[in-house]
């Protein structure tokens, strides 16, 4: 579903945002992106959505080319930020059908819009506030509900748990795990260890951006992934610090 | 898919505070301006009929004397001493946009010899030159422009801020589709409260009659409309460029009121002043010294002629050498009433053209051309008192050369009706459309530049 081949940004100032990155994910899987802030996973998910132009390499979604052809491409990417802002004024019905009817779909049933608000836990009586009195975590499953009507085969998800409290974010994990079993393809950055233990079929580590090491679900359940990251951490600072002594 | 964000946009701004606020006040404003442009008008044409009437019981009361010459003289008052006053008539569609009629003079008095203006006098309330009549031209000058700008400063770089505009752009829709569709969304929203409070004021004009409904004047009224609308549009794509230029609102706002005062106070004000700093006008006072030289000259000469003709002559050829001079002088003193107007001309000429930097000054100059109320009018005027000078000149040497009533020694009856006028015609439609089409069409670029500018640079905003 998503095929990233030595992918390379380099920033005008200079700065390396991702480094010769290499990535497949398939459908039904969740493919977690785990590394310290900075580390590349936002310039990643910036260079899947065609939001910025590669330095070198490809992104191919779904067999399509995210540079040749982005609004092709971007008929399969849905995507949840980390901090989902819709337009306040809206209810959440309103946001919900102008993000549909921009994603292609049109003529959608009233009940299957409340459908995937219930399922992404929102309140009934929420469907037509206005966003702008929702709390986080309710913009939250609001955003996923919105990538859920795209309907599109790739998920890519920014640190979507950041900022949510532990139930918050336990529930809206566990709606990103039934859109797996949906069989759709789900690219989430993070930096928080556990629940990526919990949700991924396979974690990398980012740093510098690189993808240091892969670890897959097998490995997941035995590895202390939190010894794991802080070693890579600590080998990153140390390069950088002795990097600078010279 | 441009439909789509058209439908969000227009929603969007309807159930915002900014719009709720617009409309009451294009509502308040726009009907208040009106209201009190419309009434001034009506009390302007009613003056205008007074004034009207006391000018030709006065005229009447010349042409009464008993006596023909003297200080209460019939001829000596009518060409000499008093002239014909005629009123300035009052420009059927100046409720809209005041222009220069405020300072044009209320009538002009002819006599055989010249003509001045009939000053407003003392009586009128002085703050109404100091300070600016709220009219249609006014209000969409000052407050439509700025509105524009409130509307479309954070169309872009607020929707950054937000976040919505990543979400939105990770769908497949170009960014042609969503640059158009806030344009054209937040264009409605902005035009259709001010055309609803602009129909309320033309109603309320037509109701107190200050509205003829004439074709030509529908038209004005359509053409002024829609200038109005694309003077708007100028607004809102500057504000739409600055918006992709900045990726903050903050830093939006604070340029685009820049820009505004720029565009709005500063240059079409500085304009008039810098021009008479690079196309000076020599003093009227020095023009006239000038003239009053040649006028001695031409004296001395014909003085002199006398003299070398070695007694005083009064013989055809003298006759047709003092008249050659006397026409030289003439000639030369009008050489220099062109030279002044010329430098006049080439002031506001170059006022025009820099103020022409602005598209404020663009629809001020348009719009007062559509209303009659524009330097166009001005000088209309200035030669309308040229031709009517001259005419009552003409008349009183025709007057004079038809002679007495045959058999008698009296001297002729003057009917009121055979006398001059100062006929003042506006421009007809066609012309007023021409007068405008050089500031329409710098709208039209300005536009365009604005609206390019703002799509090449939103094709590549970084929306991270």
């Amino acid at each position: 579903m998503l095929e990233i081949r030595n992918l390379r940004k380099v920033y005008e100032d200079g700065a390396v945002g991702v480094d010769h990155l290499d990535l497949s994910i398939p459908a039904g899987e969740i493919f977690v992106l785990l590394g310290a802030n900075g580390a590349g996973k936002t310039s990643t998910i910036m260079l899947i959505l065609g939001f910025t132009e590669p330095t070198a390499g490809e992104v191919l979604v779904n067999g399509i080319d995210v540079q040749k052809d982005p609004l092709e491409a971007k008929k399969h990417v849905a995507y949840v930020s980390e901090n989902v802002m819709l337009y306040g004024n809206f209810t959440a019905k309103q946001n919900l059908e102008f993000f549909t009817r921009l994603s292609g779909r049109r003529d959608i049933p009233e009940d299957e819009f409340r459908e995937v608000f219930r399922r992404v836990g929102l309140a009934e009586n929420a469907y037509h506030r206005r966003v702008k009195g929702f709390s986080k975590g309710m913009r939250q499953r609001l955003g996923i509900a919105i990538a859920m009507l795209k309907n599109a085969e790739l998920i890519v998800l920014d640190e979507p748990t950041s900022g949510l409290d532990p139930k918050g974010g336990f529930e809206f994990l566990q709606i990103v795990g039934s859109l797996k079993n949906e069989g759709k393809a789900i690219l989430m950055s993070s930096h928080d260890i556990f629940r990526a233990k919990a949700l991924a079929d396979r974690v990398g580590i980012m740093s510098e951006g690189r993808i240091l090491e892969i670890i897959d679900r097998d490995d997941l359940k035995d590895a202390d992934l939190q010894e794991i990251y802080l070693q890579y951490v600590e080998r990153v600072e140390a390069g950088a610090t002795s990097a600078k002594a010279d | 898919m441009l439909r789509i964000i058209i439908g969000k946009e227009i929603l969007s701004h309807i159930l915002s505070l900014r719009f709720t606020v617009t409309f009451m006040l294009f509502l308040v404003v726009i009907l208040a301006s009106f209201y009190v442009t419309v009434n001034e008008h009506m009390l302007e044409v009613n003056r205008f009929g007074s004034r009207e009437r006391v000018y030709a019981e006065k005229l009447s009361d010349i042409l009464k004397e008993e006596q023909d010459f003297g200080t209460h003289g019939r001829l000596e008052r009518l060409f000499w001493l008093e002239g014909r006053n005629s009123p300035v008539p009052v420009a059927t569609l100046a409720w809209m946009g005041q222009g220069l009629q405020g300072v044009l003079p209320a009538g002009i008095n002819a006599r055989a010899f010249g003509s001045q203006n009939i000053d407003r006098g003392l009586t009128r309330n002085p703050l109404l030159g100091l300070l600016a009549t709220p009219d249609f031209i006014y209000v969409v000058n000052v407050v439509l422009s700025l509105l524009a700008i409130l509307f479309m400063f954070d169309a872009v770089c607020g929707e950054k801020e937000t976040g919505t505009l990543r979400l939105t752009l990770s769908n497949s829709v170009p960014r042609h589709s969503v640059l158009l569709g806030k344009w054209i969304g937040g264009y409605i929203v902005l035009l259709v409260p001010f055309l609803i409070a602009t129909g309320g004021g033309l109603a309320y004009a037509w109701g107190r009659g200050a509205l003829d409904p004439t074709a030509g004047n529908l038209i004005r009224i359509g053409l002024l409309i829609a200038l109005a609308c694309l003077y708007i549009a100028v607004f809102f794509n500057l504000s739409l460029f600055v918006s992709t230029t900045t990726h903050n609102s903050a830093t939006a706002l604070l340029v685009c009121l820049l820009l505004w005062v720029i565009f709005i106070l500063a240059i079409p004000n500085l304009a008039p002043v810098t021009a008479k700093i690079l196309e000076p006008t020599p003093a009227l006072q020095k023009i006239e010294a000038e003239k009053r030289a040649v006028e001695e000259e031409i004296e001395l000469k014909i003085d002199r002629l006398s003299v070398a003709s070695g007694e005083l002559h009064y013989g055809d050829k003298i006759e047709r050498e003092r008249e050659r001079l006397t026409r030289e002088g003439e000639r030369r003193q009008r050489q220099w009433d062109r030279f002044y107007e010329t430098a006049c001309e080439r002031q506001t000429e170059l006022a025009k053209t820099l103020g022409r930097l602005s598209p404020s000054a663009s629809w001020i100059y348009a719009a007062t051309s559509l209303t009659d109320t524009g330097p166009a009018v001005h000088e209309r005027l200035r030669e309308s008192a040229k031709r009517y000078e001259s005419a009552m000149g003409e008349f009183e040497r025709a007057f004079f050369r038809a002679g007495r009533k045959p058999g008698t020694n009296e001297w002729p009856e003057i009917s009121p009706d055979e006398l001059p006028v100062l006929g003042l015609t506006f421009p007809n439609v066609q012309e007023a459309t021409k007068d405008a089409l050089n500031d329409v069409l710098l709208l039209v670029i300005m536009n365009v530049v604005f609206f390019m500018l703002a799509f090449v640079f939103f094709l590549r905003y970084d929306v991270r």
